[in-house]
């Protein structure tokens, strides 16, 4: 039974969470996550790109070893860290100084003018260091690259292979007092646009950022944790903001309102089918005061959203396949979109202790129209011989079902289902 | 999956050869290398890329040295696409069916090491995977890019708060983006594997970490690949932990298969290998490439 979440199918609201609690930091327990269940399948036509994928169905099994390492299945989101903050000014301000707050001696800060934003050549409005005047929170005056370490021109930032935007310069601090610097930058003036990154390494201070899931479904609600830390320490924060960005490159800004323990914000969210390759993007930019001094940071973290085009049926033991050279195991499938699916699990054995033990992966994939369908799971002999003294009964772990055309993670029962030989 | 050990300095490379040589290969196996770049559009990675007298110095390893292929494919595209993955499948699936290797050994260096990756990660994705899965012995992942670099954080950070997200997406080459930090952390837990607690990769991965940049304009082993290069990523450091080869973490160039070595552990000198050195005929390091064959 095929079920359509939205109204308009290739349109859905995703309702946004954000958190950012100053006194709940990143919960190291969110690494393991529950399952990724979709409540229905949507219809959506095949992308350009999904219909170029082979038609052909493939099948692959390999042995794990026994010193691969231990497996810790689950969806895992990853912490994003930060040190860094971003200005984004004009060259009349710049010539008017800019002041950088900095809680650490030895920042980096690289500049680069905002492209497409001038008519100017950007070679004409490159900053390079050696031009730029800083004070420091004495008031002391530096110009002509005193007081700077490691001058990165345009060239040098080039020969490194890193594709920093063009005209991007960059250089480090030398030693010096921690607290409220000014960028001067004489030579300009106007309204054209640059960019100002400060990288602070040498502070303690972080922001660090965390999504509840690393992959969601259209219609789930996505959660996004931050906090300001220092050491074990969570710091105040008095001002942030907030925004998503699809991969197509829209923005939704977030409004935030206090809740118990940090701040919230509901987006209604309209996304199209297609809304780009690549991840979504949580945002933060914050300011807080640490012991009398300003602090600034931005942080991001990816994340994916996938249309739920299909989805596992029940599985239970009748889904068993004889096979003379190994293990088949056959799993429903009810499909909503026309496209290339892709199976994943991992069997386990029975040791002699009782214990299970991983003993391969089995992958397998075709093409698949709207309606009922499956996919088989097969793992070959030398999977199941693949440790001695582990047999049945087997169980297979960590199935996962994938959207290869439109490279989405539709579903994951990481428990999976006990098999009977 | 086949094994090896971590090279160790004191240990003569021609009887770790042989040991390699009488446990590694297949009998009457076809042995041939493929040299698989990283980031960036190639249409001559052989002069480009890696230059001729590095690959030329590996390949003399072979019994058989034109059984090798130098890869030339767009890697500024996302990792799976058909002009990434799918381009280097159908040389690597040429190559080895045309001259029937069935013990292949891939080199690869940086984000040639994620394409490589998404190949022995997703079999099912196309035929021709499981054909070339089932031809390797080995990739040595030359400081692989596993868990993404915050260089690439840093240089697709722009100005977002200020709706001009359209220019902020094109600083950077679908590759770049998907080298951010956090999205290979997305990537490895749901499309590749190799990372801890992820199985393990069907065939092995072995990394070979370079730990740190020297720039010291007196010491003729920063001139090595190129004084200019080495440099800039001297400076690229301070985004990157006291481990890193300029360009990547320590932890990200051993972040999916297994260590082979750190740099100084085997290198001539025991000098490290900047992110530019690990693709050049730089303190040993094609012999020791060579010899692995």
């Amino acid at each position: 039974m095929k079920k359509n979440l939205f109204a308009n199918p290739t349109l859905f609201l995703l309702a946004v969470l954000l958190v950012a609690p100053a006194a709940h930091g990143v919960d190291g327990n969110l690494t393991r996550i529950a399952d990724l269940t979709p409540d229905g399948v949507v219809s959506v036509p095949v992308s350009e790109r999904g219909a170029a994928a082979p038609r052909e169905a493939v099948q692959f099994s390999w042995p794990l070893a026994a010193d691969s390492g231990e497996l810790d299945l689950g969806l895992r989101s990853a912490v994003a860290r930060s040190k860094e903050y971003r200005l984004d000014v004009s060259a009349d301000e710049l010539r008017a100084g800019i002041p950088l707050p900095l809680g650490s001696a030895g920042a980096t800060v690289r500049l680069n003018p905002v492209p497409g934003a001038s008519q100017k050549a950007l070679a004409a409005r490159v900053l390079e260091p050696q031009s730029l005047v800083l004070i420091d929170p004495q008031g002391r005056s530096f110009a002509d690259g005193e007081g700077m370490e490691k001058i990165a021109g345009m060239e040098a930032l080039k020969a490194a292979g890193a594709p920093f935007a063009e005209g991007t310069t960059a250089f480090r601090l030398g030693a010096g007092l921690p607290g409220e610097w000014q960028l001067r930058a004489p030579e300009l003036s106007g309204d054209d646009r640059y960019t100002v990154f400060v990288l602070e390494s040498g502070s303690a201070v972080e922001l660090t950022a965390q999504t509840g899931l690393p992959a969601y479904l259209t219609g789930q609600t996505l959660t996004v944790r931050a906090a300001l830390v220092r050491g074990e320490e969570r710091l105040p924060v008095t001002e942030m903001r907030g925004l998503v960005a699809s991969p197509a490159g829209q923005a939704f800004e977030v409004d935030w309102s206090a809740v118990q323990g940090g701040y919230q914000a509901r987006l209604p969210l309209a996304v199209a089918q297609g809304a780009g390759d690549g991840l979504w993007e949580a945002h933060l930019s914050i300011r807080a005061e640490v012991d009398g001094a300003t602090v600034l940071r931005n942080i991001k973290t990816a994340f994916a959203v996938a249309l739920p085009t299909a989805r596992l049926g029940a599985i239970t033991a009748r889904q068993l396949i004889p096979a003379s050279d190994g293990l088949a195991v056959n799993l429903p499938l009810e499909v909503g979109s026309p496209g290339r699916y892709q199976l994943h699990g991992v069997l386990f054995g029975t040791a002699e202790d009782g214990t299970l033990k991983p003993l391969g992966v089995g992958q397998s994939a075709a093409w698949l129209e709207p309606g009922e369908g499956s996919l088989a799971l097969r793992f070959d002999r030398a999977v199941l011989e693949a440790h001695p003294g582990v047999g049945a009964p087997y169980a297979v772990r960590d199935v996962r079902l994938l959207d290869q055309g439109r490279m989405g993670l539709l579903e994951t029962r990481m428990s999976g289902f006990a098999v009977a030989r | 999956m086949l094994r090896k050990t971590l090279l160790p300095a004191a240990v003569p490379l021609l009887a770790l050869a042989l040991l390699l040589a009488l446990t590694a290969q297949p009998a009457s196996a076809v042995t041939g290398v493929a040299f698989v770049h990283g980031t960036g559009s190639q249409t001559d990675a052989l002069n480009d890329y890696w230059k001729a007298e590095f690959v030329n110095s590996v390949r003399q390893g072979l019994p058989n040295s034109n059984n090798y292929v130098v890869i030339n494919c767009d890697f500024e595209q996302f990792m799976w696409t058909s002009g990434a993955a799918g381009c280097l499948a159908g040389q690597l699936h040429s190559f080895i069916t045309t001259k029937g290797i069935d013990d292949l050994v891939v080199i690869t260096h940086s984000n040639g090491g994620n394409v490589m990756r998404w190949i022995l990660s997703n079999p099912t994705w196309d035929s021709r995977y499981p054909t070339i899965i089932n031809a390797i012995r080995w990739v040595n992942a030359l400081a692989p890019s596993s868990k993404g670099t915050p260089l690439a954080d840093a240089v697709t950070n722009g100005s977002i708060f200020e709706q001009s997200l359209g220019w902020l997406l094109g600083y950077a080459s679908d590759a770049v983006m998907m080298q951010q930090v956090s999205w290979m952390a997305y990537y490895n837990d749901v499309w590749l594997f190799g990372t801890a607690g992820r199985p393990a990769l069907p065939v092995g991965f072995w990394n070979v970490v370079g730990t740190d940049v020297e720039t010291a304009i007196w010491d003729p082993d920063s001139y090595c690949g190129g004084y200019d290069l080495n440099l800039g990523l001297e400076i690229t450091q301070a985004w990157l932990s006291s481990c890193s080869d300029g360009f990547l973490d320590c932890s990200s160039q051993n972040g999916a298969g297994f260590l082979w070595f750190n740099d100084y552990q085997a290198t001539a000198g025991g000098e490290p290998l900047s992110h530019n050195q690990s693709r050049r005929k730089c303190f040993n390091l094609d012999v020791i490439l060579r010899n692995d064959l």
